[in-house]
């Protein structure tokens, strides 16, 4: 039995909920698996796995900016980053001396590598997307990419290769040698499981993402749900706010819930309306959905570029929030196919486990 | 000290630096433009134009290529 070190992000609960089916897949292995992460990332893990050992690791926040001044800002954060993932990686030392580890498997988290304990990455961006004026800005990052990617002794990326079935189109695709030798791609891998239940429900909204965006894209929803014929639920992504569901009409606005509800009421769903996250896409995938209206959180580029992409590619319509008009943008959705058969998380569990963590675990 | 922190903080400084020069680059032509109308020089202000402008489609077309070839 082998121990393994899995540390996720806690930017959102894309990096925790997508590694689920790994965490579980070392467990069913009879690997020990101690998870180190906050904030929300780790209560979501905790609840999912309550007899895991966990240890809190912070990380660093988020720098997303109120509006479309991403870039500028993030460049603007870039020395804070570099000092907090530094701290980062001091950390992991003394958290590897304390316990004997056999593998560490970092979810985008820059810092966690170690060069005594063979080293993991999790990711879907091998490659970041900016807007065109900042072209000079993306070339830069391919070789910091290649020093970062240079630190760790494979990269899992949770998308299928290059190719038709690709998720995460030029965001997966590896740019550098280093990338290139050590990339797995493993296919998509969602928390989110497909259940045996009615589809009943006509639409679900599912309003997230960093403030004030996701209180901007609430407003705007809200007001025009009643545009849409059917029945539906909005989930308005708002822990803090009241705690009891809302009646509008034939509609239900719920503050908060939990993953596993979240997972029931899109399995229910005929038609998804969401940001375009790609661990939300990721579950899209997995529960085979072919209707849902994608709206990509305003100056978050990975997130306008997968909008992009999938309306290109004839897999999903989107729309710009200040853009919306709800009645009309759901009926384009269903010109729409979703996206083609692919492997589900079930498979590429068994076949990254198989194919490459085992190589370093038995 | 930390090689992570040491590499980062090298291709910050250098990145930081190149920002400057482009901001310093824009500043001197809008002093070039300032001055041109300033003192009547409407040949030199349209050269300066007539450069900003290239200078862009230029800027824009390379951004396209580099999309087009997938370098980026």
């Amino acid at each position: 039995m082998a121990h393994v070190l899995v540390s996720p992000l806690n930017w959102g609960l894309g990096h925790a909920t997508r590694d689920i089916p790994v965490i579980r897949t070392l467990r069913d292995h009879g690997h020990e698996v101690t998870i180190a992460a906050c904030g929300n990332a780790l209560s979501v893990l905790r609840q999912e796995f309550p007899d895991a050992p966990f240890i809190e690791y912070p990380d660093y926040p988020v720098p997303f900016s109120s509006g479309h001044l991403f870039v500028p800002k993030f460049c603007a954060s870039l020395p804070f980053m570099l000092t907090a993932v530094a701290r980062e990686h001091a950390t992991l030392d003394s958290i590897l001396a304390k316990d004997q580890y056999d593998l560490v498997i970092s979810d985008n988290r820059l810092g966690v590598f170690s060069s005594r304990v063979p080293s993991i990455f999790v990711s879907h961006q091998l490659h970041y997307h900016l807007p065109l004026l900042y072209w000079p800005a993306e070339i830069l990052a391919i070789p910091a990419n290649r020093y970062l990617h240079e630190q760790y002794d494979r990269i899992i990326v949770p998308d299928n290769s290059p190719g038709p079935l690709s998720l995460a189109g030029k965001l997966s695709r590896p740019q550098t040698d280093v990338a290139r030798d050590r990339v797995f791609f493993s296919g998509i891998l969602s928390g989110t499981r497909q259940m045996a239940c009615s589809r009943d429900l006509d639409y679900l909204i599912i309003i997230s993402g960093p403030e004030p965006q996701r209180s901007i894209l609430e407003k705007i929803i809200l007001a025009r749900i009643g545009e849409l014929d059917g029945s539906g639920v909005v989930l308005l992504g708002s822990p803090q706010g009241s705690k009891t569901p809302a009646r509008r009409g034939d509609w239900i606005c719920i503050p908060y819930v939990p993953t596993e509800v979240k997972a029931e009421l899109m399995n229910r769903a005929k038609c998804v309306i969401c940001r375009s996250g790609y661990t939300t896409l990721m579950e899209l995938a997995e529960l085979g959905k072919t209707q849902a209206l994608l709206i990509p959180t305003p100056g978050q580029t990975e997130q306008e570029y997968l909008s992009w992409y999938y309306r290109q590619k004839g897999w999903f319509y989107s729309e710009d929030q200040d853009k919306l008009d709800l009645a009309e943008d759901v009926a384009r959705t269903k010109k729409y196919a979703g996206f083609p058969a692919m492997p589900r998380t079930a498979d590429n569990t068994k076949r990254l486990y198989d194919e490459l963590l085992a190589g370093y675990l038995e | 000290m930390d090689e992570l922190l040491v590499s980062g903080t090298v291709a910050l400084i250098v990145f930081y630096a190149g920002i400057a020069l482009v901001i310093y680059g824009v500043l001197r032509v809008l002093t070039g433009v300032f001055e041109a109308v300033v003192t009547g020089n409407y040949l030199f202000l349209s050269g300066i134009l007539a450069g900003i402008v290239g200078a862009v489609i230029i800027y824009i077309l390379i951004g396209l290529w580099l999309r087009r070839t997938e370098i980026i």
